[in-house]
C-alpha cells in the first residue's frame, strides 16, 4: 500500500490489486474453517448434551435453513419455489432475511438505548472537576441534538455544533496522532522481524 | 436521608429499561412530532451540493450499512434519494457491504415507486462488489467493469440509459456514503484524495464524531449525523418520514437519560455530605 | 452474321469501358489519426485517440454522424473501444490499457442516410442498428505509442519525508536499545491484568478475551494478538481456561496458533483445548449476542476487550458488567472509548493498547521503539505548530511567496 501510494504507475496499482486478491482467496478458505469450527464445537455440545446444547440445535438449524433457503431458493425461480412461497418478493431467503435477520439486527443495536441509559446512571458522577465539566459537555451535546434542546435554549444547536468543530475535533486529532504514530511503529516491528509473538512464536 | 440517598443511587435497572422502554415506544404510537429546529450546517451542506449539481447529473449512493444501522441510516439514505430524484438526476446505488444489497431494494425501490421514477432509465441497483479498497480503486478506471458489467438484477450496465456517459468517478456528480463503520474514511482516503471524487457521508451519530475532522477539512463535501440529520435532511426536502418521527422518542429519551444523571448525582451527594458530616 | 456479332461485343465492351456503372459513393475516411499519451494521467493506462474531419464532405444524401475508434495491441486484433456519435469531435479516451504494451489506434468515419438519427444498439453500447449505416475505410495512427505511467508522484513528496524520518527515528531507537533501561510510566489497564488473571483462578471461573471486530490486517487486532500470547501464557501457567470467541475465521486460525505456543511455552500443551477459541460469526450483532450468551452462562471472572470496536462495545461491556466481571478493554476506536471507559474498570486508549505489548514483556527492542514513538510525537507538535504559524502568516501576509511555498509543503496533494 505504500508503494501505491507513492508510485502511481500501473506496475504498483495492479501489484496492489492483485494481493488484495489473493488476500480475498485466502479468506475464503479461512471462511471454511471458520464454518468447520462453528459446526464442529456446535456438533460436539449436542452430541455430549453440555449445558446449553439447546442453542447450539438453535444456531445448526438456524444455519442450515439459511443455506438452503439461499443455494435452492434465493432467486425465486422454478415452480416449485412459486409453490411454496407466498411472500410478495417471492424469495425465501430475501424473506427470511427481511423478517428474521433485519429484526434481530435492529434490536440489538437497539439494546444500545437501554444500557446508555444505565451506563449513564451508574457512572456518570461529577466526582471532580474534570468530571463535572465532562457530565456538563455531555448533557450540551445531549440537549443539542434534539428539537428539545433548541426550544430550552434557542443557541443550544449553536453550542453542540461549536463542542463538536472544535474541542471535539482537537481531541480527537490528539488520539489520531497517537494512534497513527502507534500503528507505524507497530507495523514496523512486524514487517521487520522484531515483534514475532501474533505468529505463534 | 441516607436510606433515601442509597436507594436514589441503587436504582434497579429494570425500572430504568421500563422507563426508556416507555419513552421511545410512546411518542411512536401517538405520533407526537416536534419541529426540526435549526438544520445543522453540515447537513445542508449535503443538500446545497445536490442542488448545484447540473442537470442530470449521476449520483452515487453506496449502502455500506447492516440492518442493525437500518433504522437510523434508512431515513436519510431515503430522504437523499428523494431529493436526487426530484432535482432530476439519475441514481446509481450500490454497496460494499454484504448485506447492504438488500438495504438498497428496501430504499430504491420505494422512493422510485413513490417519484414514478424507472429502473435503468432513472436509476440503477449495482449491487454488492467484494473486494473493498480494490472495488473503490477500480471505479476510479472503470465502473462498469469493476460491477462485470452487470447489475444486482442480472442486466447489462452498459446498455442502461442511467449509465450513459458514465465511465469512472469523473462521471460521478456526488459519492454519497451511509455507513455505520469506518468505510467512510476509506472512501475518503482512495476515491477522494487518488481520484478527486467529491464525496459526502451519512452516518451514525456516533461515528458522525470520527468524521467532523474529514468535514472541516473539506474532504468530506457534508455530513448528515444520525436520526437528527436525517430529520434535518427530510424537512430539507419536504418529505417528512422516520427521522422526524423518531425525534419525539429521541428528545423524550435524551431528557430521561438526564433525568437519571441528575437523580445519580443527587444520591452520590447526598451520600458524600453524609459521610463528611460523620467524619 | 460475325462481322455484326463481333461489332456488337465491340460496342458493349466500348461502353462499358466509358460508361462505368452508377459510380459508388465515397465515404471519406477521417484525417490525421494519432494516439498519444493522455499526461493526466499517471498510472499509464489511458491514451487520447485525436483525429481531423474527414476531407471530402460527406457523399449526396448522406450526413457524418460520428466515429469508430478501434485499438490494438500487437499481435492482437483491433478492439472496438469508443463509439463517438459526434461528428464535430475530434478526440476520445481510451482507458484499460497498459504502459508495457504497444498500441495502435484505427477511426473509421460513420456516416447514415439524411435525415436519420444514430440508433444505438440496447445490448451493446458500441454498436449501431442502423441497418443503412456506412463506414469509411480505416485511417490507422501512423506511429504506436505505449502510455507512460509515472514512477513516483512528486506532490506527495511531503509525506514521503516524513515517513522515512519517523521509522528512521524508531529504527535508530531500536538500535540504540540496549545501551541502558528505559522507563515506562504506568499504564492502570495493564498493571490490572495479572489481578484479573488471579481473580480468575481464585474464583476457578475461565477468562473471557474478545480481539475485536475487524480483521486480521487491522494493526489493532494484530496488538491484541500481541496481547492474548502474554495472556495465554499466564493463564497457562495457573491452568485457568481462557475463551476467545472470534467473528473472523483468519483471525481465529492466527490465535489458535498463538495460544498454543504460550502453552507449550508454559509447559503445559496438555492443557490447550483448541475448542476453546471458535469462531462464532461475522455478523456483529450475531457475534454480539453469542458472546453476551458466553458471559451470562459461564459467568468469567474476567473480560478483556482488546482491538476495533464498532457499536457493540457498550453492549458487551455492560453485559459484562452485570454479570460481575473484572473489565480491561483497550481499542484504538476513539469513537467507543468512552463507552469502555463508562463500562469497563480500565481502559487503555489508542496507543497504549500498540505499546501492552511492549509493556507486558520488557523487551527492551519494544520498549525503546515506545521512546521513538515519543520523539515522532515532538516532532509532531513541532510541526503542527510550525505549520499553524505559516497558515496564519499566509493569511496576514499573503503575497509573501516563501511563506505560501512554507505552508503548502503541509498541503497533501492529489
Amino acid at each position: 500500500m505504500i508503494v501505491q501510494f507513492f508510485v502511481p504507475h500501473a506496475v504498483g496499482t495492479q501489484g496492489y490489486l492483485l494481493l488484495l486478491d489473493w488476500a480475498q482467496i485466502v479468506g475464503a478458505f479461512a471462511l471454511v474453517l471458520g464454518i468447520g469450527s462453528l459446526f464442529r464445537t456446535h456438533w460436539d455440545k449436542i452430541r455430549r448434551r453440555r449445558r446449553g446444547y439447546g442453542y447450539s440445535t438453535v444456531t445448526l438449524a438456524s444455519f442450515a435453513l439459511m443455506v438452503w433457503a439461499g443455494i435452492f431458493y434465493g432467486s425465486g425461480q422454478g415452480p416449485l419455489a412459486k409453490r411454496l412461497l407466498t411472500v410478495e418478493s417471492g424469495r425465501l431467503f430475501e424473506w427470511l432475511f427481511n423478517n428474521i435477520d433485519v429484526p434481530l439486527d435492529a434490536t440489538m443495536f437497539a439494546l444500545l438505548a437501554f444500557f446508555i441509559a444505565s451506563a449513564a446512571y451508574r457512572t456518570f458522577r461529577a466526582r471532580n472537576v474534570e468530571a463535572t465539566l465532562l457530565l456538563i459537555t455531555a448533557i450540551i451535546v445531549m440537549l443539542g441534538r434534539v428539537p428539545l434542546g433548541e426550544m430550552i435554549y434557542d443557541k443550544m444547536p449553536a453550542v453542540y455544533e461549536w463542542i463538536m468543530q472544535y474541542p471535539a475535533v482537537a481531541g480527537k486529532r490528539g488520539i489520531l496522532f497517537g494512534v497513527a504514530l502507534g500503528s507505524i511503529a507497530t507495523s514496523l516491528r512486524i514487517i521487520l522481524g522484531i515483534e514475532r509473538s501474533h505468529l505463534g512464536g | 436521608m441516607h436510606g433515601i440517598a442509597y436507594r436514589l443511587q441503587n436504582i434497579d435497572r429494570r425500572w430504568l429499561y421500563l422507563i426508556v422502554f416507555a419513552a421511545v415506544v410512546i411518542p411512536f404510537l401517538t405520533s407526537l412530532k416536534l419541529p426540526v429546529g435549526l438544520h445543522s450546517p453540515s447537513t445542508t451542506d449535503i443538500y446545497d451540493a445536490i442542488e448545484k449539481l447540473p442537470p442530470d447529473s449521476v449520483v452515487q449512493l453506496a449502502f455500506d450499512y447492516s440492518p442493525a444501522s437500518m433504522p437510523e441510516l434508512e431515513p436519510m439514505a431515503k430522504a437523499v434519494a428523494r431529493h436526487a430524484f426530484q432535482r432530476g438526476h439519475r441514481v446509481m446505488a450500490m454497496t460494499l457491504n454484504t448485506q447492504g444489497a438488500l438495504m438498497i431494494r428496501r430504499v430504491m425501490d420505494e422512493v422510485a415507486a413513490e417519484m414514478n421514477k424507472e429502473y435503468g432509465k432513472d436509476y440503477v441497483d449495482a449491487g454488492f462488489k467484494t473486494g473493498g479498497v480494490a472495488v473503490m480503486l477500480g471505479m476510479g478506471k472503470d465502473i462498469i467493469g469493476v460491477f462485470n458489467d452487470t447489475d444486482a438484477r442480472g442486466n447489462r450496465l452498459s446498455t442502461m440509459p442511467v449509465m450513459k456517459g458514465v465511465a469512472d468517478y469523473s462521471d460521478i456528480g456526488l459519492m454519497v456514503d451511509f455507513s455505520a463503520n469506518a468505510i467512510t474514511n476509506a472512501w475518503i482516503a482512495y476515491a477522494h484524495e487518488q481520484y478527486g471524487l467529491r464525496v459526502a457521508a451519512g452516518v451514525t451519530a456516533v461515528m458522525a464524531t470520527d468524521l467532523y475532522p474529514f468535514w472541516k477539512s473539506g474532504q468530506l463535501v457534508g455530513l448528515i449525523n444520525g436520526l437528527k440529520g436525517a430529520a434535518e435532511y427530510e424537512d430539507l426536502v419536504g418529505a417528512p418520514g422516520l427521522g422526524i418521527l423518531g425525534m419525539s422518542s429521541q428528545s423524550i429519551t435524551h431528557m430521561l437519560i438526564i433525568l437519571f444523571v441528575i437523580i445519580g448525582n443527587a444520591g452520590y451527594f447526598l451520600t458524600r455530605r453524609r459521610s463528611q458530616s460523620a467524619d | 452474321m460475325s462481322h455484326r456479332l463481333l461489332a456488337a461485343c465491340l460496342s458493349v465492351s466500348l461502353a462499358a469501358i466509358c460508361c462505368p456503372a452508377a459510380a459508388q459513393p465515397e465515404f471519406s475516411p477521417p484525417r490525421s489519426v494519432v494516439m498519444q499519451d493522455d499526461a493526466t494521467d499517471d498510472e499509464g493506462a489511458r491514451a487520447i485517440v485525436k483525429w481531423q474531419a474527414p476531407q471530402q464532405p460527406p457523399p449526396a444524401g448522406y450526413h457524418l454522424a460520428g466515429f469508430e475508434v478501434y485499438v490494438r495491441s500487437l499481435p492482437d486484433d483491433f478492439d472496438k473501444v469508443a463509439l463517438v456519435l459526434d461528428a464535430t469531435a475530434g478526440e476520445a479516451q481510451v482507458c484499460g490499457l497498459a504502459p508495457w504494451h504497444t498500441y495502435t489506434a484505427q477511426v473509421n468515419s460513420l456516416y447514415l442516410p439524411a435525415g436519420e438519427a444514430p440508433q444505438v444498439a440496447e445490448d451493446d453500447a458500441l454498436a449501431l442498428t442502423n441497418p443503412k449505416v456506412r463506414r469509411s475505410q480505416p485511417a490507422v495512427s501512423a506511429e504506436p505509442m505505449s502510455p507512460v505511467g509515472k514512477w513516483y508522484n512528486v506532490e506527495r513528496t511531503n509525506v514521503l519525508v516524513w515517513v522515512i524520518v519517523y521509522s528512521a527515528i524508531v529504527l535508530f531507537a531500536i538500535y540504540f536499545a540496549r545501551r541502558r533501561e528505559m522507563y515506562i510510566r504506568p499504564i492502570a489497564g495493564l498493571q490490572a491484568v495479572n489481578d484479573a488473571i488471579g481473580r480468575a483462578t481464585e474464583m476457578g471461573q475461565p477468562i473471557l478475551y474478545i480481539t475485536g471486530l475487524s480483521g486480521i490486517s487491522d494493526i489493532a487486532t494484530i496488538a491484541s494478538m500481541l496481547i492474548l500470547g502474554h495472556l495465554a501464557k499466564r493463564t497457562a501457567a495457573y491452568e485457568t481456561p481462557i475463551i476467545v470467541p472470534c467473528q473472523d475465521p483468519l483471525v481465529m486460525t492466527a490465535e489458535r496458533e498463538i495460544v498454543r505456543e504460550a502453552y507449550v511455552e508454559a509447559g503445559k500443551p496438555q492443557n490447550y483445548d483448541p475448542d476453546n477459541i471458535f469462531y462464532v460469526t461475522d455478523s456483529q450483532f450475531g457475534y454480539v449476542a453469542a458472546v453476551d450468551g458466553i458471559m451470562l452462562r459461564d459467568k468469567p471472572a474476567a473480560n478483556f476487550y482488546m482491538g476495533y470496536f464498532y457499536a457493540e462495545s457498550l453492549i458487551l461491556a455492560e453485559t459484562g458488567a452485570a454479570s460481575g466481571a473484572i473489565q480491561i478493554a483497550g481499542t484504538d476506536a476513539d469513537t467507543q472509548l468512552p463507552f469502555f471507559i463508562t463500562a469497563c474498570d480500565y481502559t487503555l486508549m489508542g496507543e497504549e493498547l500498540y505499546a501492552a505489548s511492549a509493556y507486558l514483556s520488557r523487551n527492551p527492542l519494544l520498549v525503546a521503539q515506545l521512546r521513538g514513538q515519543d520523539i515522532g510525537k515532538v516532532l509532531i507538535i513541532t510541526t503542527l505548530l510550525l505549520g499553524a504559524v505559516a497558515a496564519t502568516a499566509v493569511l496576514l501576509y499573503p503575497d509573501v511567496g516563501l511563506l505560501k511555498a512554507f505552508a503548502d509543503w503541509f498541503t497533501v496533494h492529489k
